[in-house]
C-alpha cells in the first residue's frame, strides 16, 4: 500500500532510477540512494537476492534507517543475520528498537532469554498484538511454542516460563518503549491491560501511571527511587482513596514499599483494617507496628489505633515493637550483644511492678522513652560507629546528657560534640535526630543551623535525614538555597521554609538544576513559591466550604522544567480564568494574590491582620523602620482591599496586565517586615521572670477559691460546649477511680465497682451501683483529666499544682491542629496522645502522652482565663518535676493596643535581656528575632533545660485583631473564645492601671467567685 | 533581581493604573479614589 502510493507520485526519472537500482544492485550502494529508491520493494528484494541482506540489516542499527526494518523483515529473517552481541543488545533493550518490528516472531521466541532483563519489553493487549504479530490467543501461543519446541528452536527448559507469558490471552510481543507510551497517551490501554504490563520495567510502569494515575492500582512498582519520583508527580493517595477497605488492604499488603508515600488518612484506614483483623492477637499487632516503623510510619499512629481496639496495652506495644526493632537492626551481631541491648532497652522503658501508681507512671512515660531510645537504635550510622557498651550506657543512664555527648563524639567526631557541649542544658528530647551532626550536614547548615535544630521544633528534621541517605540532595539544596536566599529570611524560619520547600519541589528542582539556572527560571521559582503561599494558606482555597459554596480551586502542581520556564504565563492565565469566574470577594482576593501575593486580609478569619490598622499603628513600632515605598505598597494593597465593584476589579486586572506593575515577589519582603515588627514588639512585651514570680507568689494569699473544707485542693472539670463529655481519673489509697461523664449521665468506676447516675427516657434521674465509689472519687487525688473534643470545643477547668498550692481556672479550646482531621472517630494529638470513642456509647477518653505530674497537665497547652491568655508547661519530657522547672504561665492581656502582654512564670526561663544577649552569640540563622515558638526562647541560654514545644495556637479573647497580629507573626491559627464581655476603648486605660496591680490575681478571684461563663 | 528604582516604578505604575480605572468607572467620589489621590500626592505623581 505504501509503495503503491509512492509509486503514483514518482516521475519518470525516479522510476528509471528504481529500475536501475533493481537491475544492478551494488555492494555498499543501497544506503546512498534517495528514500524513494530505498523504499521500493523491488530494490530491497534485488539487494537481498544478490546476498547483500546482512549488510543492509547491519546498517539498520542506525536509527534513521529504522523505518526500513519492516520491509527487510518481510524479505528475510533479520534475526539470523545478527551476531550474538547484537541479539543480546536487542533483548537487553540497547539495540535498535526498530529492528524488533522486523524480527520474525519465532526468532524472538527462541532468542528471548527469560533470564535477561525484560526491562524494555512488555505485553500488550490482544488487539495491538494482533495488529503487530498476528498472534494473540493463548491457545495459539501455546501451539506456536509447542511447534517451536518440536522444531528445536526453543530449549525445553524455557517452555514453562513462556507458557506463563501466554496467560490471560496475551502473548509476548516486544515493542519499543515509545510505542507503549503512545498507547498510554492515546488511552488505548484498559484496566486489564495494565495488570498484564506488570512484567515491564518500573520506569515504564511509572510513566504509564503518570499518564493514567489509576493504573497505579494495577502496576506494581518496586524500585524505590522510581516510586519516590512517581509519588512526587502523582497523587497516589487520591488513587488509593478510591478503593474499598478490602481492596486497600490487599493492595498495600502486596506493595509495602508504598506505605511511606501514603498520607495519614490512608495509612490509618489501612492500619485500622489490619488491627481489626488481628483481634485477640497482640503478637500480630506488635509485628505490624515493627514492620511499619521500618517503613517510616510513625509508631504513635499505629499505637493510637491499637489503643482504640485495645489489642495490646501501650506499654506492651512499645516494648514489643522496640524489641523487634533491636533484633532487626542488630541482625548479624553476636546473640549475647543483642540480648544485652534488649535488656537495657527493657530496663530503660521500665518494668511494671504491680503497684498501680507506679505502673501508670511507666505507662505514661513509655511513648517518650521509646522514641528517644529509637533515635539511637534506628540510626544505622550510629549503630555502626559506636560500641555496644556506649549504646547500653545511653539507655542505662536514661539518655543522660553525658551519654548523648559520648555517642555524638564517637559517631560524628569532635566538631559535632563541641556544639553539643555548648548546650549542657539539653536533653535527648531536644535533639531531633542524630543526623544533624553528620559532617556533610553540619557543613551545609553551619554551626548556627545545628543550634537551630537543637533549639526549635523543626519539621524539616526529616529532610536532613533524607539528605544523609541521599547525599545528592545536599548539592542540589545548595543551588536551591542560592536561588531563595533573599526570599526566605536568614533565620530559623527561613531555614525551615527553605528546607521544606526544597523537599516539596525536589523532583522539579532536581530536573531544573541539571541545566543552566537562568534568571528567568530563578524568578519563576520565586513566583511559584509565592503563589503557593496563597493557594496553601488562603481559607477560600479548596473544594467547597461547609455551605457547599464553590471555593477557589488549587492550580495543578508544576512538575517539569518546561512548565517552570513558562510559569509566569501559566499562572497569569490561571489567575485570569479564576478571576473571570469568581464572585466579587474572590475576584478581589485573586487579583491581590496575583499582584501582591498571599497576605490574608479577610476580617474575622484566622491568621489575619489588618493593614489599615497596621498603617495606623505604624508609629508605635519603634524598632522597625519602613521606607515610603514599603508603606505605600501596603497602603495600595489596603485600598484595593476595599474595592467592591466587579467592573473596576476586572478592568484593573486587565490594565495591570499591560504594564510593568508590582509583583508578589516584591511584596514578600514588605509583608515579612510587617510580621517581623510584630514579633519584635511581642518580644519586648515579655515580662521578666522575677516580676512574674513575684506576682505568682503573691497569689498564695488569695486562694479562697479552693473550696475544700479540710484544706485540700480538689478541682472539678466542666465542659461548656461541644460533646460535653469528660473523663477523669483519680486515685485514693492506691486505688484508681474513674469518672466518665457525658450528656447522658455519669459513671464512676473503681475496679469492678461502679456507680452510675443517668437520666432515663422519661427524664427521671436514676442512680445505680455502689455509692462508695462516688465518695472515693470525691476524695481522690487527681491523676488525669481529659475529654473528647471536636474542633472548636471549649473546656473550662482548674489547674492545680500540689507543690505550689496554686490553682487557677482555665479555658481551653481545641483546634483541628490538635487532631488528625480525616478520621472522625479517632484522632491523634500532635504529641502522640490519642482519644478514642468506644462503641458509640459515649464512653470516651483522651490519653495524653504526657503524664499529669502533680495534677497539672504536663504537655504544652494554651489556656485563657477571663481576658487573659495562659499557657501551661510542666516538666516537659522529664519523669518528675524538678523544683526549678515548674510551671510556665503566659498571661496575655488582649486588651492593650498592640501585643499580648505575657507573663512568664517559668523558673528556668530567662528574662528578655538575657535571651537577646544570648542570641548575639549565635550566627544569623538562629537569631532570636526569628523565634518561632515562644517557649523556645528559654532554650537559647545554654544553662536552661527548657522545652521544645510548638505553640499550638494564639488564643484570642476580646480583641481578636490584636491576637491576629500574633497569629500571623507566628504562623499559627487563632482560637477565638466567645462569651467574653467586650471592652470599649474608653475602658482600656482603666484596665491597664488595674493590670499594674495584678490582673492575674483579680481574674482568678473573679473566677473563683463563680463568675461562670 | 529588580533594583529599588525599578520597584518604585512598578509601584507607581500600579497606583496610576488604579487611579485611571477608578476614574473610568466614575468612582471619583469613592473612599478608594480619595486614598489613591493622597498616595499620588505623597509620591509626587499626577
Amino acid at each position: 500500500m505504501k509503495n503503491d502510493l509512492i509509486e503514483k507520485k514518482l516521475n519518470l526519472i525516479q522510476k528509471l532510477r528504481i529500475n536501475l537500482a533493481t537491475r544492478f544492485p551494488r555492494k555498499g550502494k543501497f544506503f546512498s540512494y534517495p528514500d524513494y529508491v530505498r523504499d521500493a520493494k523491488e530494490v530491497i528484494n534485488a539487494y537481498f537476492e544478490k546476498g547483500y541482506g546482512k549488510e543492509l540489516i547491519q546498517e539498520l542499527e542506525r536509527e534513521d534507517y529504522g523505518r526500513l526494518a519492516e520491509s527487510f523483515g518481510q524479505r528475510e529473517n533479520i534475526y539470523e543475520h545478527m551476531s550474538d552481541d547484537e541479539k543480546r543488545d536487542l533483548f537487553e533493550g540497547y539495540g535498535n528498537k526498530e529492528i524488533l518490528l522486523c524480527v520474525d516472531k519465532k526468532s524472538l521466541l527462541s532468542g528471548y532469554s527469560l533470564e535477561s532483563s525484560d526491562y524494555k519489553y512488555l505485553y500488550l493487549r490482544t488487539n495491538d498484538m494482533d495488529y503487530l504479530m498476528g498472534l494473540s490467543k493463548e491457545a495459539r501461543g501455546r501451539q506456536e511454542i509447542s511447534e517451536l519446541v518440536r522444531e528445536g528452536q526453543i530449549p525445553q527448559e524455557q517452555v514453562e516460563a513462556l507458557y506463563d507469558r501466554t496467560k490471560n490471552n496475551t502473548f509476548l510481543p516486544f515493542l519499543p518503549e515509545k510505542k507503549i507510551l503512545q498507547l498510554g497517551i492515546d488511552g488505548e490501554l484498559k484496566k486489564d491491560d495494565y495488570k498484564k504490563l506488570n512484567t515491564m520495567g518500573d520506569l515504564l510502569k511509572a510513566k504509564l501511571v503518570y499518564l493514567n494515575p489509576k493504573a497505579f492500582l494495577d502496576l506494581n512498582i518496586q524500585d524505590e527511587e522510581v516510586l519516590s519520583k512517581l509519588a512526587r508527580k502523582v497523587d497516589l493517595n487520591e488513587v488509593i482513596s478510591t478503593i474499598n477497605s478490602s481492596e486497600r488492604t490487599e493492595f498495600i499488603n502486596s506493595r509495602e514499599n508504598i506505605l511511606k508515600y501514603l498520607d495519614k488518612s490512608n495509612i490509618q484506614k489501612y492500619v485500622v483494617d489490619i488491627i481489626k483483623q488481628s483481634k485477640n492477637n497482640p503478637e500480630a499487632v506488635i509485628n505490624l507496628g515493627s514492620t511499619l516503623v521500618n517503613k517510616g510510619i510513625p509508631s504513635e499512629l499505629i499505637e493510637s489505633i491499637n489503643l482504640k481496639y485495645a489489642i495490646t496495652g501501650k506499654y506492651e506495644f512499645y516494648l514489643g515493637v522496640g524489641r523487634n526493632i533491636i533484633e532487626r537492626n542488630f541482625q548479624g551481631k553476636d546473640e549475647s550483644e543483642i540480648t544485652d541491648i534488649k535488656k537495657a532497652f527493657e530496663e530503660c522503658i521500665g518494668k511494671k511492678t504491680g503497684n498501680e501508681r507506679e505502673d501508670i507512671k511507666i505507662e505514661q512515660e513509655v511513648t517518650e522513652k521509646y522514641f528517644n531510645i529509637l533515635k539511637l537504635l534506628n540510626n544505622e550510622r550510629v549503630i555502626e560507629r559506636v560500641s555496644k557498651e556506649d549504646i547500653i550506657n545511653y539507655m542505662d543512664s536514661n539518655m543522660s546528657y553525658e551519654s548523648i555527648c559520648n555517642i555524638v563524639e564517637k559517631a560524628y567526631g569532635e566538631k559535632a560534640v563541641s556544639i553539643l557541649r555548648e548546650r549542657p542544658g539539653l536533653g535527648i528530647i531536644d535533639i531531633p535526630n542524630f543526623d544533624i551532626f553528620e559532617p556533610e550536614i553540619m557543613d551545609l547548615i553551619g554551626y548556627g543551623g545545628v543550634h537551630t535544630y537543637l533549639t526549635y521544633f523543626m519539621e524539616s528534621k526529616d529532610v536532613i535525614t533524607e539528605m544523609v541517605e541521599n547525599p545528592k540532595m545536599i548539592e542540589e539544596y545548595k543551588k536551591y538555597r542560592d536561588v531563595v536566599k533573599d526570599f526566605y529570611p536568614p533565620s530559623a524560619i527561613g531555614l525551615e521554609d527553605t528546607m521544606l520547600s526544597f523537599r516539596r519541589h525536589y523532583d522539579l528542582l532536581s530536573q531544573t538544576f541539571e541545566g543552566e539556572i537562568t534568571d528567568e527560571l530563578k524568578e519563576n521559582i520565586l513566583l511559584m513559591l509565592r503563589d503557593e503561599e496563597f493557594f496553601d494558606n488562603d481559607m477560600e482555597v479548596g473544594n467547597v466550604d461547609i455551605d457547599n459554596n464553590k471555593r477557589i480551586p488549587k492550580p495543578k502542581k508544576i512538575t517539569t522544567v518546561e512548565q517552570l520556564s513558562k510559569y509566569k504565563e501559566i499562572r497569569n492565565a490561571e489567575y485570569d480564568n479564576l478571576i473571570r469566574n469568581s464572585k466579587t470577594d474572590q475576584k478581589r482576593k485573586l487579583i491581590l494574590a496575583k499582584y501582591f501575593g498571599y497576605i490574608s486580609d479577610s476580617p474575622g478569619e484566622y491568621n489575619d491582620y489588618d493593614h489599615k490598622k497596621f498603617l495606623e499603628d505604624y508609629l508605635t513600632f519603634n524598632r522597625t523602620e519602613f521606607s515610603d515605598y514599603e508603606l505605600d505598597s501596603i497602603e495600595l494593597y489596603d485600598i484595593i482591599s476595599g474595592i467592591n465593584d466587579d467592573q473596576v476589579l476586572e478592568m484593573f486586572n486587565e490594565y495591570l496586565e499591560q504594564s510593568q506593575v508590582i509583583s508578589p515577589v516584591d511584596m514578600k519582603s514588605i509583608d515579612s517586615k510587617v510580621i517581623e515588627s510584630y514579633k519584635k514588639e511581642y518580644l519586648d512585651s515579655i515580662l521578666s521572670i522575677q516580676e512574674a514570680e513575684r506576682m505568682i507568689n503573691s497569689d498564695r494569699k488569695s486562694e479562697k477559691y479552693i473550696e475544700k473544707s479540710d484544706g485540700r485542693k480538689i478541682y472539678k472539670d466542666r465542659i461548656v460546649s461541644g460533646k460535653d463529655t469528660l473523663y477523669n481519673r483519680l486515685s485514693k489509697n492506691g486505688e484508681l477511680i474513674q469518672l466518665i461523664q457525658t450528656s447522658a449521665g455519669k459513671k464512676y468506676k473503681c475496679g469492678n465497682r461502679s456507680y452510675e447516675i443517668r437520666v432515663d427516657e422519661d427524664g427521671k434521674e436514676i442512680e445505680e451501683g455502689n455509692k462508695d465509689v462516688l465518695e472515693l472519687f470525691e476524695d481522690g487525688q487527681v491523676l488525669e483529666n481529659s475529654m473528647v473534643v471536636e474542633d472548636g470545643d471549649v473546656e473550662i477547668y482548674e489547674l492545680y499544682d500540689v507543690d505550689k498550692q496554686i490553682s487557677v481556672h482555665a479555658v481551653r479550646q481545641f483546634t483541628s491542629a490538635d487532631f488528625v482531621k480525616e478520621h472522625p472517630e479517632l484522632g491523634i494529638t500532635r504529641y502522640g496522645g490519642a482519644y478514642e470513642l468506644e462503641n458509640n456509647d459515649a464512653e470516651i477518653r483522651i490519653m495524653m502522652e504526657k503524664n499529669l505530674e502533680h495534677g497539672i497537665a504536663s504537655r504544652s497547652m494554651y489556656y485563657a482565663f477571663d481576658t487573659e491568655a495562659l499557657r501551661v508547661e510542666v516538666g516537659y519530657g522529664y519523669t518528675s518535676l524538678d523544683p526549678n522547672s515548674i510551671i510556665g504561665f503566659y498571661i496575655g492581656d488582649a486588651r492593650t493596643s498592640h501585643g499580648l502582654k505575657r507573663l512568664r512564670v517559668s523558673m528556668n526561663t530567662l528574662k528578655n535581656s538575657e535571651i537577646l544577649s544570648a542570641s548575639k552569640k549565635a550566627p544569623r540563622s538562629s537569631e532570636i528575632a526569628t523565634l518561632r515558638y515562644e517557649y523556645d526562647i528559654s532554650k537559647i541560654n545554654p544553662n536552661t533545660r527548657g522545652g521544645r514545644n510548638e505553640m499550638d495556637f494564639i488564643l484570642a479573647m476580646n480583641d481578636l485583631k490584636e491576637a491576629k497580629k500574633h497569629a500571623i507573626a507566628f504562623s499559627k491559627p487563632i482560637i477565638h473564645v466567645n462569651s467574653q464581655k467586650q471592652l470599649t476603648n474608653s475602658e482600656r486605660p482603666k484596665v491597664r492601671q488595674e493590670r499594674e496591680k495584678s490582673e492575674f490575681i483579680q481574674n482568678m478571684e473573679k473566677i473563683a467567685d463563680g463568675d461562670e461563663r | 533581581m529588580m533594583s529599588d528604582k525599578e520597584k518604585e516604578e512598578r509601584l507607581n505604575n500600579t497606583i496610576l493604573i488604579l487611579k485611571d480605572v477608578l476614574e473610568k468607572n466614575n468612582k471619583k467620589d469613592s473612599e478608594e479614589y480619595e486614598r489613591i489621590q493622597k498616595l499620588l500626592k505623597k509620591r509626587k505623581l499626577k
